[in-house]
């Protein structure tokens, strides 16, 4: 065979024997591969979209126990609140309560004494009156007219008292 | 057939090398120069300087074809 | 035999066994045969890489996947939109050039004597791991498969009046420097593949001769290596921009 000249069938082998090695080559490298990795990248892709949809559930999810742990919070509060308000209404009321029956007792107690006490001065009154009289006309005697006596002694006892 | 002066013309049509040594040579200096002064376009520049060299390396290759059609071609006496 | 003699021999293709077609012997070259192995390397690797895909990589599954993400990003990079389509023939391509480019550096490997025991056929022994790259008929139709390519995927993307109409924008005037581009671009990427590897063969080989033994092996870095790889990386590189350019 001589250099540098053309020979056809060479050129012919050549060329399918290139046609014969792209195909096999697409067929058992490149296409294999590409599309493996084609595979992979959307399987990784679905992977973290999957991931991601996740993470935002459990987010909202979150949110939503929060919130419902918040209102839980504020209705506790506001029953403590409630109750406090109540208690202490209630403890005004019986302290007033309390005040004023001790109040009318007191008020009674004393009206009770002041006539106890009228009562007292006024028997005290006649019973010194009778004595006075008994213990005069035990000194005056009979000289004495019993209603004149009797006058008399009142309007002495009235000055007395008075005095 | 004188086969010297067949080698001699080979040996002329391979003076097309030259040409192409000078030419790949200014490239590639000032390719040099480029990157030197702008290192991030390094990459672009490896690029343009290959296309050139390649371009300016045919006319080396033609000549070796020619000496080669001279020295293997069986001319007519 | 002589230097020049040996360099000819070893930089021009040979036939290892033929057949008979409709009453013409054709020879199946070294270039189809080392195509033929590099094929196989690639089919067993690409199988080793992919078996039983897992969720979570590992070291093989990284490989192939870095591989195929960086062709992906390479091609979004010069092609745009509608780049996925390109991405098995680029990858195809630069894992065939950059093995092909290389493969010399495989030459302690028995592969020629081998094939002699195995199948008796004393072409065999000829048989060498050389870049197949460097043999015209195989740049020549790569460079084609390239521009065929180029042309279909604009009609397949911006229909027939799209492409017709890329001709002569913006003026008319360049209609035969677009018709002409076709070949020149055809012309320069096979040439450039074909004159690099071929070049850095010959180079090798006149080291080779001159001095058997470690020189070879730092001048293989370069130029097995480095300039394999960057021709390969250079004509999926160049196919991606006129690909990218048909179909804007």
């Amino acid at each position: 065979m001589k250099f540098f000249s053309f020979y056809i069938p060479t050129v012919v082998f050549s060329a399918i024997n290139l046609l014969v090695l792209y195909m096999i080559m697409k067929k058992i490298l490149f296409t294999p591969i590409i599309n493996f990795v084609e595979n992979r990248k959307k399987l990784i892709k679905d992977s973290l979209d999957h991931a991601e949809h996740q993470k935002n559930e459990a987010e909202a999810l979150r949110k939503d126990y929060e919130e419902q742990l918040k209102a839980a919070r504020m209705a506790a509060e506001k029953i403590v609140e409630d109750s406090r308000v109540k208690a202490e209404k209630q403890h005004e009321l019986l302290t007033q309560v309390a005040r004023q029956e001790a109040e009318e007792i007191l008020v009674k107690a004393q009206e009770e004494i002041q006539i106890k006490k009228e009562q007292m001065l006024k028997e005290l009154k006649a019973e010194v009156a009778g004595l006075a009289l008994a213990a005069a006309s035990k000194v005056i005697e009979a000289n004495m007219d019993n209603d004149k006596n009797r006058r008399l002694v009142d309007k002495f006892l009235d000055e007395a008292g008075a005095a | 057939m004188e086969t010297g002066l067949f080698a001699i013309a080979a040996g002329i049509a391979v003076l097309t090398g030259f040409g192409a040594g000078i030419g790949i040579g200014i490239a590639t200096s000032r390719a040099a120069e480029g990157v030197s002064r702008q290192p991030e376009a390094a990459g672009k520049i490896t690029t343009i300087t290959l296309i050139g060299s390649v371009l300016a390396e045919a006319t080396a290759i033609y000549g070796l074809v020619v000496a080669l059609i001279i020295l293997f071609v069986k001319w007519p006496a | 035999m002589n230097l020049s003699e040996e360099l000819t021999i070893a930089m021009s293709p040979h036939g290892l066994f033929g057949f008979k077609i409709f009453g013409m012997e054709i020879f199946v070259t070294d270039t189809i045969f080392l195509m033929w192995i590099i094929m196989a390397i690639m089919i067993i690797l690409a199988m080793l890489l992919t078996r039983n895909l897992k969720l979570v990589p590992d070291g093989k599954q990284n490989a192939a996947e870095a591989f195929v993400e960086f062709m992906q990003k390479f091609s979004k990079d010069n092609m745009g939109h509608h780049s996925k389509h390109f991405v098995p023939y680029l990858g195809t391509l630069v894992l065939f050039l950059a093995v092909s480019n290389t493969i010399s550096i495989f030459n302690i490997l028995p592969v020629g004597s081998l094939m002699k025991t195995i199948t008796g056929n004393e072409a065999f022994g000829e048989l060498v791991l050389r870049p197949p790259t460097k043999d015209i008929n195989l740049t020549v139709i790569l460079a084609l498969i390239s521009i065929i390519l180029v042309i279909f995927s604009s009609i397949r993307f911006k229909g027939v009046k799209g492409w017709l109409q890329y001709h002569v924008e913006p003026s008319v005037i360049l209609l035969p420097f677009k018709i002409m581009d076709y070949f020149v671009r055809t012309l320069s990427l096979s040439m450039r593949l074909f004159g690099n590897i071929l070049g850095s063969f010959i180079l090798m080989e006149l080291v080779f001769a001159v001095m058997p033994a470690f020189v070879p092996a730092v001048f293989s870095i370069y130029f097995d290596l480095f300039d394999g790889f960057l021709q390969a990386y250079v004509f999926v590189f160049l196919t991606s921009l006129y690909i990218g350019e048909a179909i804007e």
